[in-house]
């Protein structure tokens, strides 16, 4: 009886301190250098996989919602196009963009549900060229080794965004760069398309 | 989490351990008389031979599946995790005359010493290498080879490989896993047929414990061939460059890398290079 009671009189304060945490921490991240950005996405990460209250549907929107916020997905597929970008029509990129961002998140979806307590340590800052900034992270797994990844992050609008990902010295924009070159090259920009197209209608729908 | 490069994806391509030496000879042969070398081994594919490698590939990727893979399966369904666990452990700490030799050719003797330590830890406080005790106080696993060895005393790798059964390779990492096979000391120890079927055994468990990391890359990859050998030159080059800098040294590094520079008009000159 008591506990019927108490939520709906506590519920303002609650949305009252939630904005007030919202409103702090979208100041914050205009500021924040990039070892913060890439602690805080980890933290916000971590804690939607610990969250025992949602469906691995609600993880996986929420997760990738969370991530691409953080990720300069123009940059990041330019990077991967290299000289075939210019290749590629204004609509092109559009599909080239939707549908590289759907064959990531299916990939990387897949593997929410089989989050074993992996925990994320922030180790350094390294300063590139252009500006850039790597910042080295390690993820943690109770029993097997750790795994080193490195986020590399430009700044653009303001903010440090993510634009690859280099795990145990891989790096995303690399390996998928050399992957569609060579698709390119046999079969031209429509065939990497389809491929994307093909890829995205086997994989699982989220 | 990207699994699709996970070290231990890779620890496992290269993980089929002894008897592998006179394989290794005829690739090493083979590829002597090979091609000319590139300098730029990251970005730009050296691969000459890609019809033999995909060819030799597709061979692989068929014994997995109907070999392997199912093996593997099974033994994964009546195998706890933690015995596999133990098993990689043990495997793993086989490889500490590998990992030692290598540290003192590559003159990290700080890094062999800690490798000796962790032998004698795990041996003994981890009963005979099946727990990674010494992992927990800070010796950390080691990942040296004498492929890497080769790197990092400068000769150059040489035009991608794809070995049969040993996947992903070139000539000087072919002639580093022939001489791996030596520094494991197995053949002193065991005949050839224990350390055949003790190789196959490990190999089995490990593809077991890898199972998910390659379901992600069969996944995540659109030329399943080309990630392979983008992945392995990648993650061979990281081994060997972390062998050979430091972390200041960094800056002298990120003049040759070029990945993030492209802007189209970087390319436009050599845009019709690839057609």
């Amino acid at each position: 009886m008591h506990r019927s009671r108490l939520l709906p009189r506590s519920a303002p304060a609650i949305a009252a301190v939630a904005a007030l945490v919202l409103m702090l921490g979208s100041a914050a991240a205009a500021d924040d250098t990039p070892s913060q950005v890439i602690d805080a996405l980890a933290g916000q990460v971590l804690t939607t996989l610990r969250d025992k209250s949602l469906t691995s549907e609600q993880r996986r929107s929420s997760i990738e919602e969370t991530v691409y916020r953080h990720i300069d997905f123009e940059t990041l597929s330019r990077l991967v196009m290299a000289r075939n970008w210019r290749k590629l029509s204004d609509a092109q990129k559009d599909e080239f963009m939707a549908s590289f961002k759907k064959h990531l998140s299916a990939t990387y979806g897949e593997n929410i549900d089989n989050y074993r307590n992996e925990k994320v340590e922030v180790l350094s800052e390294r300063k590139e060229k252009k500006g850039d900034v790597t910042v080295k992270s390690k993820i943690v797994r109770g029993g097997s080794e750790s795994i080193l990844v490195d986020y590399r992050l430009r700044r653009k609008d303001s903010a440090w965004r993510i634009i690859d990902v280099v795990i145990e010295g891989v790096s995303l924009v690399a390996n998928f760069r050399s992957q569609f070159q060579e698709i390119i090259s046999d079969g031209g920009v429509d065939r990497l398309l389809k491929l994307l197209r093909d890829k995205n209608l086997e994989a699982p729908k989220f | 989490m990207p699994a699709f490069a996970r070290s231990s994806f890779f620890r496992y391509s290269g993980a089929m351990s002894s008897l592998r030496a006179l394989l290794m000879m005829v690739a090493a042969g083979l590829s002597l008389a090979g091609s000319p070398i590139h300098a730029e081994e990251q970005y730009d594919a050296n691969d000459p031979f890609e019809r033999v490698n995909r060819v030799t590939h597709g061979l692989n990727e068929g014994l997995d599946k109907y070999l392997l893979a199912p093996v593997a399966r099974g033994w994964e369904w009546i195998s706890p995790e933690f015995v596999r666990t133990a098993l990689v452990n043990f495997d793993d700490n086989l490889r500490f005359p590998i990992n030692t030799t290598n540290n003192v050719l590559q003159w990290k003797w700080r890094a062999a010493g800690e490798e000796c330590a962790r032998f004698a830890i795990n041996t003994t406080v981890g009963i005979l290498g099946f727990r990674d005790v010494a992992s927990g106080w800070g010796l950390e696993k080691q990942n040296e080879d004498t492929g890497q060895t080769f790197g990092v005393w400068g000769i150059p790798p040489g035009p991608y490989l794809v070995l049969p059964l040993f996947g992903p390779s070139n000539p000087r990492d072919a002639v580093g896993l022939a001489a791996d096979s030596i520094l494991s000391l197995y053949w002193i120890v065991a005949p050839f047929w224990v350390s055949l079927g003790y190789s196959t055994g490990e190999v089995i468990n490990r593809r077991a414990v890898y199972a998910e990391d390659i379901d992600n890359a069969r996944r995540a990859a659109l030329d399943y061939y080309v990630f392979i050998r983008n992945a392995y030159s990648q993650r061979r080059q990281a081994l060997i460059r972390d062998a050979t800098t430091t972390e200041t040294d960094y800056e002298l590094l990120s003049d040759e890398d070029d990945l993030y520079e492209v802007d189209e008009d970087l390319y436009e000159v050599e845009d019709d290079a690839s057609e």
